[in-house]
């Protein structure tokens, strides 16, 4: 189970609010590759793991995406509180407020709401995994984008520098977790006592 | 007989474990629920002793559980990363 800690996993303190900006912001909250799919996508994926590598790496980092998705929230909070009517039309927010006010929800950029379909579980770990690896890839990328577009406010970039270099080093623990698993995997083709045995490569059914 | 004695003290063990599990989860789901109740009644002393009294059994029964079967959260010492080899709570290990 999860427990709380009263705490952002890194500090964020905007002084400037930038509904401008938070218009964009709001997709790594609930857009095709953001951090609510994110989570989402380890949490489930992890039980359907055969080592414990992948198990454990799985759980760890949908751990930390929800404190990721915890800090893009406050991005967007931090940048919408307080708006003025004239800001809200000059940032071109007039549906988003029309629909959740200065709430948070999650949405891409463009407006679609967060959808599941932007996430896979396969119950296959190489698949798995591998769609791991390039989610960590897009997410990357969006934070350069966003950091492109937010290059205006250095205490917005200076939080997106964070979240991205975190995506890569979650893009380097996959890939060691899939290593693993393609080890374990190689060695089913050597030893006839493990055909049927830890490594269950059978979409987890009962052999 | 030796092997008898072997089987029992695995039984005792796992069942011990049970036990120290359990008590984790009573005290947690304790703590969680009073706080439900704290959170729209914050000035009520005698939850509030509650959540103390709360607090104290899950610290205990986690520093037993954690002492003797291995760690329950990453904020845990371990000698060993048996974080990674330990039964997951979704596999059916622990009670």
């Amino acid at each position: 189970m999860w427990t709380y800690n009263r705490t952002l996993q890194y500090p964020i303190n905007i002084r400037k609010p930038n509904p401008k900006l938070a218009k964009v912001i709001v997709s790594q909250y609930g857009g095709p590759d953001g951090e609510l799919g994110a989570s989402l996508r380890y949490l489930s994926q992890r039980f359907g793991m055969p080592d414990d590598k992948s198990k454990a790496i799985l759980n760890d980092i949908g751990t930390e995406e929800l404190a990721h998705l915890e800090m893009v929230g406050t991005l967007v909070h931090q940048l919408t509180r307080n708006s003025s009517m004239e800001e809200i039309k000059e940032a071109g927010l007039e549906a988003y407020y029309t629909d959740h006010g200065l709430g948070v929800y999650p949405q891409s950029a463009g407006g679609y709401p967060w959808n599941a379909a932007t996430i896979a579980v396969k119950g296959d770990p190489v698949a798995d995994l591998t769609e791991d690896l390039a989610a960590e890839q897009k997410a990357r990328a969006t934070y350069e984008k966003l950091i492109n577009l937010c290059a205006e406010d250095k205490d917005v970039v200076d939080v997106l520098k964070y979240l991205r270099e975190r995506e890569v080093v979650h893009f380097q623990r996959f890939g060691e977790a899939l290593n693993g698993v393609q080890e374990k995997l190689a060695q089913t083709k050597w030893y006839m006592n493990n055909i049927a045995g830890v490594m269950n490569n059978n979409g987890g059914c009962r052999q | 007989m030796g092997d008898d004695i072997n089987i029992m003290n695995e039984m005792m063990n796992s069942a011990n474990e049970k036990d120290a599990m359990k008590k984790v989860m009573q005290s947690m789901f304790a703590v969680n629920d009073i706080t439900l109740y704290l959170d729209t009644h914050p000035q009520d002393r005698n939850a509030l002793n509650l959540h103390h009294q709360y607090i104290m059994e899950y610290e205990n029964a986690k520093k037993y559980y954690e002492d003797n079967y291995g760690p329950l959260s990453i904020y845990a010492n371990m000698n060993k990363w048996t974080w990674v080899y330990d039964k997951w709570p979704w596999e059916g290990g622990k009670l």
